[in-house]
């Protein structure tokens, strides 16, 4: 009779499309549009009193704020809430939560960064003459490894000709349509020996001289001692790649901030344990931006990584590929790497050079999560599956 | 405009000043307010205490419950209330009951009352204003639960 159906609107733009196909007014669209996004804000270490005045604020714009029994009733402290409300009830709590004590005027801050991060793309960086639109397309990272104990099975260390194939490979992933290379000396899988900075740089240094000046893509050096990455940026590194985040040796951040060179920060743990698994990456990934930040490099030069199997079990893995939306508030491009991990291994059971089925719906499902940057062994294949997922995602 | 019920209470002192002088604070804080009568209940939970003086007010605001809260805080002080015991004796006693079709459950204010069903001396002046008010937790209806419930709850009585 009335033909109702659900609108897959879930997006402004969605939204914005639905409304043309139906006539509605540009004026009314612009007032419209905030009521159709719904958010769910998740905050922790509120004050009861903050928590108080922003639940009744938020009831009275006809949103709501869900506090835990112990912020209710039992008058702890501190503790965690949920807002939920459409971007307009969020834009009119914005309007009072600054004239408001109890710490909801620096939360207003928090929250108006939040909202502001969500529906923009992180700025456009430019690496080596090519141009990142971040959100435009999925952009693909090619894995050259220098290891000799490589996880996934390619290492070329030891081999002949090392530079040779390596160069081979390069020219390979730059025909198969890859964006950037990321060039690892040090093989960071779980049980890896770790090698001296020295050895590091032995086995980095000379192929990287060679590799920066023969190929037209951006190299990015996965490093996390500073020491190596100041010298690969001599060498010719355009970016790197610390799979601490910047957190495990303070000098990293004045490197790159010195150099002005963009950086991956990546989510790790030495030891797997959560008891807020997303929270705990965000801020970890947060806290990173802001070390980079406060050395003085812009915010446009930094990309995210969660740090799939890194200091995690499978199920935290599966968890974070699947919100990986979720680390969109942080503003920075997401770089998700999962090629050939042990994550598909352990849901699969195959060994390591039968990943690639798996890789790909981590690829294809990372990119419908907001993954910018996807960083991959198999260069040829992730290429098709990230055109694909782009054409239907993407528009 | 919200709706508010606020249920006043009294049993020290000038229990009528105290009610009078709430009667006048509310006409004031809230527009078009109405007050139901005036009745008189035995107390409940700490029985050793004088019998309470009982009234409901009904009126419209444009304030946020907190805020409203704030205020009857300071005329519960202003009339001589002191810290004490959670059901004992007091001059003023002002509780919002419920504020249109919130549920609020916080540290501060739980709204509706979280008694507000289980007594007597709300229920019945509360009846005179509002007959056909739902609870918006339970989904009851305030005429429904005291035909059920009056018979086991504690006396109490238009005033004369």
């Amino acid at each position: 009779m009335f033909s109702l159906r659900l609108l897959a609107a879930s997006n402004p733009e969605e939204i914005r499309k639905e409304f043309a196909r139906i006539g509605v007014s540009p004026e009314g669209a612009e007032i419209m549009l905030g009521k159709g996004e719904f958010i769910v804000v998740k905050i922790g270490n509120l004050s009861a009193q903050a928590a108080n005045i922003l639940k009744q604020e938020m009831l009275a714009k006809g949103g709501e704020v869900a506090l835990g029994k112990q912020m209710a009733y039992l008058g702890a402290e501190k503790g965690e809430a949920i807002i939920m409300g459409t971007r307009t009830q969020y834009q009119r709590l914005l309007d009072m939560l600054p004239r408001q004590p109890f710490g909801l005027s620096a939360l207003a801050q928090d929250l108006n960064r939040l909202l502001r991060d969500l529906d923009q793309r992180p700025s456009p960086l430019t690496i080596k003459n090519r141009c990142f639109e971040w959100g435009k397309r999925t952009y693909i990272m090619g894995i050259i490894n220098l290891t000799p104990d490589s996880f996934s099975g390619d290492g070329l260390f030891g081999q002949e000709h090392l530079i040779t194939k390596v160069l081979r490979q390069a020219e390979t992933f730059f025909a198969a349509g890859a964006d950037l290379l990321d060039i690892g000396a040090e093989s960071t899988r779980p049980g890896a020996t770790p090698v001296s900075e020295e050895e590091e740089k032995e086995r980095l240094l000379p192929v990287l001289e060679i590799l920066a000046k023969e190929t037209p893509l951006p190299i990015s050096v996965d490093t996390y001692k500073p020491g190596v990455a100041k010298a690969a940026l001599a060498a010719g590194a355009d970016v790197i790649n610390d799979i601490w985040g910047l957190q495990r040796d303070p000098e990293m951040a004045k490197v790159v901030a010195a150099a002005q060179a963009p950086v991956i920060v990546m989510h790790n743990k030495s030891t797997p344990g959560y008891t807020d698994l997303m929270a705990e990456v965000s801020s970890f990934l947060r806290a990173s931006m802001d070390l980079a930040i406060a050395h003085g490099l812009p915010r446009e030069k930094i990309i995210i990584d969660p740090g799939i199997g890194f200091g995690k079990l499978p199920e935290d893995n599966l968890t974070i590929i699947n919100r990986l939306d979720e680390l969109k508030s942080l503003g920075a491009p997401i770089l998700l790497g999962v090629s050939r991990k042990s994550v598909i291994g352990h849901v699969l059971n195959l060994p390591v050079d039968q990943r690639l089925e798996g890789t790909s719906a981590t690829v294809a499902i990372g990119i419908c999560r907001g993954a910018d940057l996807i960083r991959v062994h198999d260069v040829k294949e992730m290429v098709r599956v990230a055109r694909m997922t782009d054409a239907l995602v993407r528009r | 405009m919200p709706i508010i019920a606020v249920a006043l209470g009294t049993n020290l002192g000038d229990r009528e000043g105290h009610l009078q002088a709430a009667a006048e604070v509310l006409t004031s804080l809230l527009s078009g307010a109405v007050f139901s009568r005036i009745y008189e209940s035995e107390p409940v939970g700490y029985l050793d205490q004088p019998w309470f003086l009982n009234q409901v007010c009904l009126g419209e605001t444009q304030e946020l419950p907190l805020n409203l809260l704030f205020k009857f805080k300071a005329l519960e002080k202003a009339r001589g209330r002191t810290a004490g015991p959670r059901f004992g004796p007091r001059p003023l006693d002002l509780d919002i009951l419920f504020y249109d079709q919130w549920v609020m459950d916080s540290s501060l204010l739980t709204i509706p009352h979280p008694r507000l069903l289980e007594r007597s001396f709300v229920i019945a002046p509360l009846l005179e204003l509002v007959p056909a008010w739902t609870d918006p937790r339970s989904g009851k209806r305030l005429a429904e639960v005291w035909a059920a419930t009056k018979d086991q709850l504690s006396r109490c009585f238009p005033k004369p």
